[in-house]
């Protein structure tokens, strides 16, 4: 079975952008979720092997998302990617405080998001 | 992502329509807040600076250099406003109404080749603004507040924060247990409620320690309301209330967020270089991978050719041993070459999620654009199939949900005045079944609507005016071609739109579809193909001492007669089929086979298969049964032999061919004029 990836990004644009490379590119599952409460809803579920999650996000932002994951036993060590603007640096710096793994700055290129997920695919 | 650039900015210009009608609202909203109060709501000021962020993020990703431009000075300009870096006014509002206009239009251009319109003018506004209003004195007053909410806050909740604090408000946390079941709409309730009388400041999901299948959150919260009002505010969600502002000076002072983050960023740098993993997958073109299928087809052909030579050898004397020890070899290269294929085969198979990803945001998109509310479920994605036959898949799964989501399942009113929930389902489910792949497309729409399908193939000459009415005829007229083209059939029956072209793409990949549909239920379509159009499932015959493998799913039906029963209409060989005149074709003139000797006897089989719509027979001398074949392009030896698909063995050493029907009777067609 194909490692699954979720992507977190209220962006429906940007994420069908980021989900259609990881899919083409990739021999992993991709599920997309479009706020917090929708990744909430498919986290218990589904055993993910990677989370990339954008940070400005209603409801609950991407920061809040990493801490609960952290908190959460099957998900203690899994990758999570922070994708975020130039713009974004302080709340990226403390994304990756609170435990995320890598992040990618927009814009990316289809190759350097490929590239990066492939590092951390565990 | 060159790739589909235009589709690609189709999309990015919905989207960014979408965004900018939405800042549009809320400018006009965030404008009349501040004419009444002279302060607009913070809540609203963060969703027009998410609005420009996610325009930006988008044009970037698009290579949009002058949105970009624009959006990101705005951003910036946002941001401030919402950090209190900078204060709103009549003339920001001026601006930002008049840089929205402008953007709308650069969009707009974007979608027709390329942005035009220039900004330098209000670029240079915008950078004029920024006088930053009266510091306020920071209020830093001990909180109570755990490590783990600190650590959470973004810039913006923190600084939200901070000026909850500033203007005196109580801060507040809410605990509080939702069932997973319903948390969203519940949560979304609640903060509804609290934000009424004052600012939800973060909403921090945390692990539930009782393990009860609920969610806890963790809400920061500023009010001017006291303890008790609020606890009887959330008391029937069932919420905890907790002062975070303790009665004394002693409480420690919150640490800075922005000080632990700086640490535990040089930490995760430092380990970055061992997160480093290998690739364990490389990607195959999968021409390549039909390349190496073809040599193996090459080596099973050479093979047969061994074992030729190794009985020649074993005919001469004295050279038994050594024709055994070929007879050995041969076949421990015939089991290698048996193990290759398979493998070949298995790099072939994809599980179905791959296109299934594709099917769900296809899905939602078509739901959107058609105004319903639909719920797409995808079951079985671990199905495998090759990977040939998946990428021809897409399309006819597309034209198929895009039939059920138009015109199978309602809109949302007309759903509930028939006793149905407002949101249809569509559900795509695959299973294996045997030797074949089952794919269903169900929607619980208003079924096919039998008695007009009926009607209009009346009017259309399908069916004859007096004939009564049957279901299941209803069901194969809606894939006939010229049928589904009908207007005034594609609207009252609400199908049949390029179903004909579906039906052709399946049975293309040598698969089967039909349809099951029930009134105000809803409506499954059922295909049903092989798992791989590399392993084949043939009838073999016999016709002049050769043996040919004529794939099961072009055949119809097996007859067995006499050659009396031939005769002769218009200079063609036909034989009469429970009433119809079936046209038929001799294999042994097609290939121009020696009869070395007469038939014993006058008994013939006649193999009936699809020719289009209709049937055509194939004449042969015997049947030998059915089997398992893998089908071997046989490429250059031949050339492209019409009436032939490849090669295949079959039993012990033997090299047979493989017909293909549909190009066998083409031929002939031409050279002999058949109806």
């Amino acid at each position: 079975m194909k490692a699954k990836v979720l992507v977190v990004e209220d962006n429906n644009a940007m994420r069908n952008l980021i989900a259609t490379a990881l899919d083409q590119h990739l021999a992993v599952d991709v599920f997309e979720a479009e706020n917090g409460f929708a990744a909430l809803k498919l986290i218990p579920e589904n055993d993910f092997r990677m989370i990339l999650t954008d940070i400005n996000m209603p409801d609950i932002n991407g920061l809040e998302l990493i801490s609960f994951l952290r908190q959460h036993p099957v998900y203690r060590d899994v990758p999570i990617l922070i994708i975020s603007t130039e713009a974004a640096e302080e709340d990226r710096r403390r994304g990756l405080a609170i435990g995320a793994t890598g992040y990618l700055t927009k814009p990316f290129t289809e190759g350097e998001l490929i590239d990066l997920v492939q590092r951390h695919l565990p | 992502m060159d790739k589909n650039r235009a589709k690609a900015l189709q999309e990015f210009v919905a989207e960014a329509e979408d965004i900018l009608e939405a800042l549009a609202e809320d400018l006009e909203a965030a404008q009349s807040q501040h004419e009444a109060a002279g302060k607009v709501r913070p809540d609203l000021v963060n969703k027009i600076f998410r609005e420009m962020h996610s325009l930006k993020g988008l044009a970037s990703m698009f290579g949009l250099q002058e949105i970009t431009t624009l959006s990101h000075d705005l951003e910036s300009l946002l941001d401030k406003i919402r950090l209190g870096k900078a204060a709103l006014s009549p003339d920001l509002f001026a601006l930002l109404r008049e840089s929205r206009t402008h953007l709308r239009a650069m969009v707009g251009e974007a979608g027709e080749g390329g942005v035009r319109s220039e900004a330098s003018d209000l670029l240079r506004r915008i950078h004029a603004v920024g006088a930053p209003p009266e510091p306020k004195p920071e209020a830093r007053g001990g909180l109570l507040l755990d490590e783990q909410t600190l650590k959470s806050l973004t810039e913006y909740e923190e600084h939200r924060l901070k000026e909850n604090m500033t203007e005196g408000n109580r801060i507040l946390a809410v605990l509080v247990r939702f069932d997973f079941a319903d948390f969203d709409t519940r949560l979304r309730a609640l903060t509804e409620r609290l934000s009424e009388a004052g600012e939800v400041i973060s909403t921090l999901p945390v692990m539930d320690p009782s393990g009860d299948g609920g969610l806890r959150f963790r809400l920061l919260y500023g009010t001017t309301r006291s303890l008790a009002q609020v606890q009887s505010l959330v008391a029937d969600a069932g919420a905890e209330v907790q002062d975070l502002m303790p009665p004394t000076e002693t409480a420690p002072a919150p640490r800075s967020a922005a000080e632990g983050a700086e640490a535990a960023v040089e930490s995760a740098e430092a380990e970055g270089e061992d997160l480093r993993g290998l690739a364990k997958t490389v990607k195959v073109d999968i021409e390549k991978l039909d390349g190496v299928m073809g040599i193996v087809g090459e080596l099973n052909l050479l093979k047969a050719a061994f074992q030729r030579i190794a009985e020649a050898v074993a005919s001469l004397p004295g050279q038994r041993e050594l024709a055994a020890d070929a007879g050995k070899q041969i076949r421990t290269m015939e089991k290698k070459l048996g193990e290759l294929q398979r493998a070949i085969i298995d790099i072939r198979l994809v599980p179905i999620n791959q296109i299934f990803n594709r099917l769900n945001r296809t899905a939602r998109r078509l739901a959107r654009a058609a105004g319903k509310e639909v719920s797409v479920q995808l079951y079985g994605g671990d199905t495998e199939l090759d990977k040939t036959m998946m990428d021809e898949l897409v399309t006819p799964l597309i034209h198929t949900i895009r039939n059920a989501i138009d015109h199978g399942i309602e809109t949302p009113g007309e759903r509930v005045s028939a006793g149905k929930s407002r949101e249809g389902t569509l559900a795509v489910s695959a299973y294996q079944k045997g030797n074949s792949i089952v794919i269903e497309v169900t929607d619980d729409g208003r079924g096919l609507q039998v008695e007009k399908i009926w009607s209009a193939a009346v009017r259309l000459g399908l069916v004859g005016a007096g004939e009564e009415m049957d279901r299941e005829r209803c069901m194969e007229l809606i894939f006939r071609s010229g049928f589904s083209s009908a207007d005034e059939v594609t609207e009252v029956s609400g199908r049949g739109v390029g179903l004909d072209a579906v039906k052709a793409a399946i049975e293309q990949l040598k698969g089967t579809l039909s349809v099951w549909s029930e009134p105000n239920v809803g409506t499954t379509f059922q295909f049903t193909l092989p798992i791989t159009l590399a392993i084949i499932q043939s009838l073999i015959v016999r016709c002049c001492d050769q043996t040919f493998a004529v794939p099961i799913s072009s055949v119809l039906e097996t007859l067995r007669t006499t050659e009396s029963e031939i005769q002769l209409v218009d200079q063609r060989e036909v034989i009469s089929l429970r009433g119809v005149t079936l046209p038929l074709l001799r294999l042994e003139e097609r290939f121009r086979l020696p009869r070395t000797r007469p038939r014993e006897n006058e008994r013939i089989f006649i193999v009936v298969a699809r020719r289009g719509d209709k049937a055509a027979g194939i004449v042969v001398d015997d049947m030998l049964g059915e089997q398992e074949t893998v089908v071997h392009p046989i490429g250059k030896t031949f050339g492209r032999l019409p009436g032939l698909a490849g090669a295949t063995e079959v039993g012990e050493n033997q090299v047979i061919l493989v017909i293909d029907t549909a190009s066998l009777f083409s031929t002939i067609e031409a050279a002999r004029g058949f109806a």
